[in-house]
């Protein structure tokens, strides 16, 4: 018979840890519940876990996700979807190393423009994309041949797309490429396709969107949510000694478990090291059970099968769900 | 009459919302109302008689002794008399500001300043990241007034500032007078990296500090200009309106935007480009 639950360690049933995670919940001044990779069904019951439990919450990979709204929402953005662009662009500007190749081949809803695929970077690469910007709005000013190429490329195309991650560029160079699309917006069609973040990240702050109307980072201690991006950030709750119990929901542990008490939602295959308070064993979403998903290959949200479905694992939503009811119940005898 | 003394007693269990110890929300309370006053950020309910003993006076002068890095919003939304903490503060000193003075003899963290609309700020010790920059979500910095940092101060300061001026007396981290729309920054010591990275129009003053390529010699500072902006800073800040006083060279940028921006820095004291 498979583990269900460990607490300090020792194999116990599911339902005895979810009730010490409910009672360390209950009794924490400040708890704190993270995600590591969660889909969206978990999202939603984590922040009705925190709305009960008066606790903030944070993902493990905001920081990139709130790198591109914070331009989204202070400067404002031209995006199109990964499938738009594939369809459509004639000429590609990968930003930095990280994003992946583009495929050359022309789009197949204009063949007959073809596709030009080039990348921008190395050293000073935010000095040289203002200098791309510079040139792109007809400055006079003296630059490199292979940049001087690069602005007459994306001048010259029909539909340009600009690509970067938010997980290897600041937010300033990324508003300095949205500016840039939108000068080249004056004569063509360009636009930007940001590569969405790690573990579901997208997908979480969509689902924070819909049941808050804020992005991650937000807490309900003080009754209502709020948001702040500085002060609820995990990793700096948790070295700062602000947060004193965690729940965390990941595939594997975050890289400050040991300083913090601390209830994972992890799969059986995780590496328990520290071992945690309270250890509670979930399905894999999209492996062991069914989920919503952001997919960053269609940039939305998709329904993704379980690929080996498992009927003994129950997904991170339910145990959620469940903590959610046994915390109910703590917070009534207070 | 003395002023309105707040004492911390012990360190604080919590990070604490201090936007309530402002002169016009205590002006008229009874002391059993200022004990009340909620400071809690957490779901543990904290009131001001938790923390500090409180000592009588006017509360157009208001002072809190012992300074912590977890005094949030310390001054924030101030309209007028004088605030001053004898120690270090927290996020976002003086957040929205729009009259009155705030002194923090320590040190200040992020996002000071933020939102400022009038009123004076002097930060005796250093500032962190973001100092007079939008919060998440806003589009504007700091829109009038005079904040001092007599320390360093952290990365993007003057980030979208808008209207007043900023003294930093020693250096900036990266990106100073970032998306810079307009206002005033002095740095008397080394500006970081990419100064003035996406700005607009404004003024950055800088004793060292390595333009970007997209900023251009456009000349020496205007005499005029330079001695009427020293007398303003003198009284508040000597090694501003000494640094003023020096031979300046002037660039404008950043030409990847609008360009009308001017960033002048004390000629033998430009680096390379940064």
């Amino acid at each position: 018979m498979m583990v269900e639950a460990l607490i300090a360690g020792a194999p116990v049933a599911r339902a005895p840890a979810v009730a010490a995670a409910g009672w360390l919940l209950g009794a924490s001044a400040n708890p704190l519940i993270v995600a590591g990779m969660m889909d969206c069904g978990a999202a939603e019951a984590a922040l009705d876990l925190a709305r009960a439990a008066r606790a903030s919450f944070d993902h493990e990979n905001a920081a990139a996700a709130l790198a591109d709204l914070d331009v989204m929402r202070q400067a404002g953005w031209l995006v199109v979807t990964p499938l738009e662009a594939r369809a459509l662009a004639d000429c590609v500007l990968l930003v930095g190393s990280d994003v992946a190749d583009f495929p050359s081949t022309p789009p197949p809803l204009a063949p007959e423009r073809g596709r030009k695929v080039m990348r921008l970077a190395g050293d000073n690469l935010m000095a040289r994309l203002g200098l791309l910007r510079a040139l792109i709005g007809g400055r006079a000013i003296t630059a490199d041949p292979a940049l001087a190429a690069l602005a007459a490329a994306l001048r010259a195309a029909h539909f340009a797309v600009v690509h970067w991650s938010a997980e290897e560029i600041p937010p300033l160079a990324i508003e300095m490429l949205c500016g840039m699309i939108e000068t080249l917006n004056d004569t063509t069609r360009c636009f930007g396709l940001p590569q969405s973040g790690a573990n579901n990240v997208a997908g979480v702050t969509q689902a924070c969107a819909w049941k808050t109307g804020l992005p991650p980072r937000v807490t309900f201690a003080r009754g209502r949510a709020e948001h702040d991006p500085w002060r609820l950030d995990a990793a700096r709750m948790v070295v700062g000694g602000e947060a004193d119990v965690v729940l965390w929901i990941g595939a594997d542990l975050p890289p400050w478990a040991g300083r913090v008490r601390l209830i994972s939602l992890v799969p059986a295959t995780a590496t328990l090291a520290p071992m945690p308070e309270v250890v509670i064993f979930t399905g894999r979403p999209g492996i062991d059970h069914h989920a919503i998903l952001h997919d960053p290959g269609l940039g939305a949200l998709t329904f993704q099968r379980a690929a080996t479905p498992s009927a003994e694992i129950p997904p991170a939503a339910a145990t959620l769900a469940a903590i959610t009811g046994a915390l109910a119940g703590e917070m009534a005898s207070c | 009459m003395s002023a309105l003394q707040f004492s911390l007693r012990e360190t604080p269990p919590q990070r604490l919302d201090l936007s309530a110890l402002i002169p016009e929300r205590l002006a008229d309370l009874e002391m059993a109302e200022i004990l009340r006053l909620s400071v809690t950020t957490t779901r543990q309910p904290l009131c001001v008689g938790d923390v500090f003993t409180v000592h009588p006076g006017r509360a157009d002068e208001v002072v809190i002794e012992g300074g912590s890095a977890r005094f949030d919003e310390v001054g924030a939304g101030m309209t007028r008399g004088t605030l001053t903490v004898e120690g270090e503060v927290g996020a976002r000193a003086g957040r929205g500001m729009q009259g009155g003075r705030l002194l923090v003899r320590g040190d200040a963290g992020v996002f000071a300043a933020s939102g400022m609309r009038g009123g004076e700020i002097e930060i005796g010790g250093s500032v962190g990241a973001f100092l007079a920059a939008p919060g998440p979500g806003e589009r504007l910095g700091m829109a009038g007034g005079l904040v001092v940092v007599r320390g360093n101060a952290g990365p993007r300061a003057g980030d979208r500032l808008r209207r007043g001026v900023i003294v930093i007396e020693g250096d900036t981290g990266d990106e100073p007078a970032s998306r810079m729309l307009a206002g005033t920054l002095i740095v008397c010591g080394r500006a970081g990296a990419r100064a003035g990275y996406l700005m607009r129009r404004g003024t950055l003053v800088a004793a060292q500090a390595a333009p970007l390529p997209t900023f251009v010699p456009i000349g020496s500072a205007d005499q005029v200009f330079r001695t009427l902006l020293a007398r303003a800073v003198a009284a508040v800040s000597p090694a501003a309106a000494e640094l003023l006083g020096k031979n300046l060279t002037r660039f404008g940028g950043d030409v990847a935007t609008l360009g009308k921006g001017e960033m002048f820095i004390r000629i033998g004291q430009i680096a390379a480009t940064g």
